[in-house]
This record gives structure tokens, sequence and C-alpha cells, in this order.
């Protein structure tokens, strides 16, 4: 038990210290805030319509849990890792559908520029540091996918900002 | 006696930690993931990785990328805080207008799997193993 202390004492005083924390702690901040935002809406939703949503929630919570806990180490952070991948890419296959209505549309006012200029930031801060200091391929590839579809959302509102028809 | 070893190793770790530290000017950090049940061979390929600059490796390229590094949670939080007005707006009008659930419940379950795959990858623990193998 003590020496558990000890290294992470020890870890702290390393200079990529913070790396370590960071793909935690904004895991972290983004279940605790979607946890929020779906507390929030299901208050002004009849229950059947969220239902599922907390059953698949739940499952995926406690299988995740199971392969922690019961799954050698790093067994369990390669099952993971590649849960999160594929968990992005249907995130991220919702932004494409609506990139297709764009172009079948020619308007590009359901496009969020504030959005997805902060997206296209972040997608490609994660994938300089995923690619030269994590070299970790889970948390490079979905955020050099995410980077292309937010490119791809910028050059449609460039285009079609002119004649958008609202 | 143990509490003595304690206090020694808490005194000389950050030496240590100094010690073993990777130089800044060397940005080809890695992880060894789930170091405990790795390999000797695999182990030495991970030692080897830490030495090599993927980035280039000179003093600018390395502040940029420690640069980055600070910068990506700050913009990550902020892009996982952009529903709070569609929220605020829920609350207010006490009406989804025919908003879908999808984001916000895959949201949280992204979050939950990043935070794991984190504390498993990305640990102290984990980063002591690799000063080791240095």
């Amino acid at each position: 038990m003590y020496m558990h202390y000890v290294i992470s004492f020890g870890a702290c005083t390393h200079p990529h210290y913070i790396l370590f924390c960071v793909v935690k702690w904004t895991g972290i901040a983004g279940a605790v805030l979607g946890g929020y935002y779906f507390k929030e809406f299901i208050k002004y939703i009849p229950k059947e319509l969220y239902q599922q949503h907390i059953t698949v929630l739940a499952s995926i919570i406690l299988m995740n849990t199971y392969i922690y806990y019961m799954f050698p180490k790093r067994k369990a952070a390669e099952v993971i890792g590649k849960e999160g991948v594929l968990l992005y890419i249907i995130l991220f296959s919702s932004p494409l559908i609506k990139l297709k209505n764009v172009i079948e549309s020619k308007s590009a006012v359901s496009i969020p520029l504030s959005f997805t200029i902060a997206s296209t930031l972040n997608c490609s801060l994660w994938t300089i540091v995923g690619m030269f200091l994590m070299n970790d391929f889970n948390v490079y590839f979905p955020a050099a996918m995410g980077l292309s579809s937010a490119l791809a959302q910028l050059l449609l509102k460039g285009i079609y900002a002119g004649d958008s028809v609202a | 006696m143990l509490h003595f070893c304690l206090v020694l190793l808490l005194v000389t770790s950050p030496v240590a930690a100094r010690r073993f530290a990777v130089p800044k000017h060397t940005v080809g950090v890695n992880t060894v993931r789930g170091g405990d049940d790795m390999k000797p061979r695999d182990k030495i390929k991970a030692a080897r990785r830490f030495d090599v600059p993927r980035g280039g490796g000179d003093d600018k390229t390395a502040k940029w990328l420690e640069a980055c590094q600070q910068l990506a949670p700050i913009t990550s939080i902020l892009c996982s805080m952009a529903p709070l007005p569609t929220i605020h707006e829920i609350s207010e009008t006490k009406s989804v207008g025919g908003l879908p659930l999808l984001p916000y419940s895959s949201m949280t379950a992204n979050g939950f799997i990043w935070a794991l795959y984190g504390h498993l990858v990305y640990s102290p623990q984990g980063m002591f193993v690799c000063i080791c193998i240095m």
C-alpha cells in the first residue's frame, strides 16, 4: 500500500506527468457532463423514449467494469481502447449523414460554425498528442477521423455559406 | 524501520525521477501498456521507443508539442461543454423540441470508456514501469 503512494509521488515529478492524466480526466469530465445533459434531457421526454438508452448505457458500463476487473491489464486496455474507437466511429457517422443533407439541400445553415472550429482545433491537438507524444493508435485514429470530418464540414460551410437558404 | 524507509523513499523519489526522467528535448514518449505482464523483448522495444524522437527532436518542436499536450484537455472539456446552452434552453422551455437523446447518451458512454482506458494505460504505475525500464 505504501509503495502505491511512493510510486505516485515519484511519478508526479516526471516531466510528462500531465500527459499520463489527460486521457483519464478528460474522460471523467466527458462522462460527468454527458450524464448531466442526459439527466436534464430525460426530464422532458416520455419514459418509453429513454428506457432503451438507459439499458444500453448500463450494459456498456457493466460490461466495461467487468472487463476492467476480470481481464489481464494489457488485454483489458486493448479491448476497451478498441471499443472507444468503435464508439467514436458511431459518433462521427452522424455528422456525415448531416453532410449528405447539406450537399443535397445546398444549404450549410445546419452546420454550427463555432462548434466546428472548436472541434477542428480539439481533434488536431489530439491527433498531434496521440501521434507524437503518446504513440497510441487508440488515441490518434479517432482524433484524425474527427479532424477529417470537421474539415469536411468547414469546407462545406465555406462552399454553401454564401447561397444558404434558411 | 518501515516508516524510515518510506520517508527515505519519498525524499529520494523526486531525485530518482529526475535521474531517470525523459530529457526535455526528447519527445518520443510511449507508455508500457499494462506493463506488468509484458515480455522482456517488448519492454526493450518500448524503452527504445522512448529514445526515438518522432517529432524532429529539437527544442522548438518539444516546446510546441508540450503546448499541444497542455491545450488538448482544455479544448476537449470546452467541446464537451458545447451543449450547455441547449440544455439550459431545454430547462427553460421545458421541451426538447424534437432533439435526439443519442448524442448525450453516447457522450456519457464514451467518457466512461476513455476514463477506464486512461486509468488502465496512462496511470502513474504504468509510467513508473517506463521510468524503471529506461
